[in-house]
């Protein structure tokens, strides 16, 4: 049995045929919101939501309407060293590449920008403004030699930028905003509290959260299971049958929070575990285990006064925890945020909730 | 319940592309050093490391990588971690117990949840209190670990979230098969 077929870590990418709709639809909904022109977009959610896959989605559901590019900044950069300059050189060669190439464009650019846009990468403190002029004498080009080209910028990667560098990379890509559709994944310090009000005033947050699975956590809960579950089959194929795993994928379903990842690592783990004991299918044994191990890697993550903050704020909206607090426990996926009934209510991960009983 | 060993094949055996090892001194460290070089999967090369630029060109081997600076390192990897996404076996990094390693690690929220269940802390595991973790659950539940399995199986207890749970706790413990 492969279990690593499950890859907790890896997102999927536009029309990928393993990828499953979400019940909220948060890729295509976040389509029809850039088609509107509703944006730019602050895409933040706690890790392993899904966030990647369904930028990968939206850039899917955009095309037809737009030129649009998913940009993984991440796998081409490190992220602790993004700065402006290598920020807008990334954005600018990538879009100026698929555009001449796809569209077969023939753009009149002066060298100097031309080997801007076809370059090295600058050093991280190089000065912007070079590549950001570059920028947009392309895309301004572009739109002059096709005139009906609407552009479309999706990034990921910013969420794993330490929070200065995200804050200076997310005013770079707004001073883009005049000539291109955009959305980018954010961490969730940049949108949440009142130092961040500021920046909220140009752009939208759109949230991706885990998918509800408890009945405390939305009318949609066994649409959210079944996602879940939906995930698990379309990944593992027919080397299992999921009717034999049924009661194991629920329970995995309720124990990740909604969290897709946290869910295929539990579901990976088992398999694990039931191949140290030599066992083709896990058993509740082996998915205890992996919970076990899943609620030990959380409880790494808590600092003191985290597990009393989570208790009192239970069920609330919890805008009573601190706010470095709220941010950092939100960030980890130790808090779980869900909307119920058109109220935003957090929760403590229920594997905390378990060992805390 | 688990053990060291068994968590640390399955660690070397899962293919995940990165997993943590906690270690509380350097003596341990060696040791487990060598039991991963024996847990690990037949044909495959094990390799010791000291710098991600050592591990890149290796995504076919079992790494384990003890950095001298642990804080730098786990810095460096959530930065680069997507170039490590297709590794066929995993790269183990190997953090001190209350170290700069893991401090660093809590601050960095896309590297932690990768590694999330796929940390191995060989001390804890070999050292988990049975005896005042099954007291508690008497006193919580009224039942053995034991005999609440047996109501649970017995379709006695209903299936609420709580009970999913408390059964999980009492697999934990020991009780049942």
């Amino acid at each position: 049995m492969d279990w690593k077929a499950l890859a907790p870590h890896k997102p999927l990418s536009g029309g990928d045929p393993l990828h499953v709709p979400r019940p909220l639809g948060d890729g295509r909904r976040l389509a029809s919101l850039m088609k509107a022109g509703l944006g730019p977009f602050a895409i933040a959610g706690p890790v392993g939501s899904g966030k990647s896959t369904e930028i990968a989605t939206a850039a899917l559901e955009l095309t037809g309407d737009f030129f649009a590019v998913d940009i993984a900044l991440d796998q081409f950069m490190n992220m602790r060293q993004l700065s402006a300059a290598n920020l807008l050189w990334a954005l600018g060669s990538i879009l100026f590449g698929a555009i001449t190439q796809s569209r077969n464009l023939e753009l009149e650019l002066p060298e100097h920008v031309r080997s801007l846009l076809t370059g090295e990468e600058p050093e991280a403190h190089e000065a912007p403004g070079p590549y950001s002029d570059a920028f947009l004498a392309a895309v301004r080009e572009m739109k002059r030699k096709s005139s009906t080209l609407r552009i479309a910028t999706l990034l990921d990667g910013l969420e794993k930028c330490p929070e200065e560098q995200a804050r200076i990379a997310v005013r770079t890509i707004l001073s883009l905003k005049d000539e291109v559709e955009l959305a980018f994944v954010v961490p969730p310090s940049l949108v949440i509290g009142p130092e961040n009000i500021d920046l909220l005033t140009e752009l939208r947050v759109f949230p991706i959260r885990p998918v509800p699975v408890l009945e405390e956590g939305g009318s949609r809960w066994k649409e959210g299971r079944q996602f879940l579950a939906d995930i698990f089959s379309r990944r593992m194929g027919k080397d299992v049958d999921p009717q034999a795993l049924a009661p194991l994928l629920e329970t995995a379903a309720i124990s990740s929070g909604g969290l897709p990842r946290t869910f295929l690592q539990l579901m990976r783990d088992a398999g694990g575990y039931a191949a140290v004991a030599n066992r083709e299918l896990p058993t509740r044994e082996d998915l205890d285990n992996a919970m076990r191990d899943q609620a030990d890697s959380l409880r790494r993550l808590l600092r003191d006064g985290d597990m009393r903050a989570m208790q009192e704020a239970d069920g609330s909206d919890g805008l009573e925890i601190a706010i470095d607090r709220r941010i950092r426990l939100l960030t980890h996926g130790l808090l779980l945020e869900n909307e119920v009934d058109g109220k935003i209510i957090v929760r403590m991960h229920p594997l905390l909730r378990a060992w805390n009983q | 319940m688990r053990d060291a060993s068994g968590a640390l094949w399955k660690l070397a055996h899962t293919k995940t592309p990165i997993g943590l090892v906690i270690y509380s001194d350097y003596a341990q460290r060696n040791e487990l050093l060598t039991e991963l070089e024996l847990l690990a999967p037949s044909g495959i090369q094990v390799l010791r490391a000291t710098s991600l630029d050592e591990v890149l060109p290796q995504p076919n081997a079992l790494v384990l990588l003890t950095p001298p600076d642990e804080g730098a390192t786990v810095l460096e990897l959530d930065g680069r971690r997507e170039q490590f996404l297709d590794r066929q076996v995993p790269l183990l990094l190997f953090l001190l117990r209350g170290g700069e390693g893991l401090r660093v690690l809590a601050e960095a929220p896309g590297l932690a949840s990768w590694l999330n269940g796929s940390e191995v802390e060989p001390e804890r595991l070999q050292n988990i209190d049975v005896d005042a973790e099954t007291q508690a659950f008497l006193g919580r539940t009224g039942k053995s670990p034991d005999a609440w399995l047996a109501a649970y199986e017995a379709g006695e207890l209903p299936e609420t979230f709580e009970n999913i749970l408390l059964t999980h706790r009492a697999r934990l413990l020991g009780g049942g098969p």
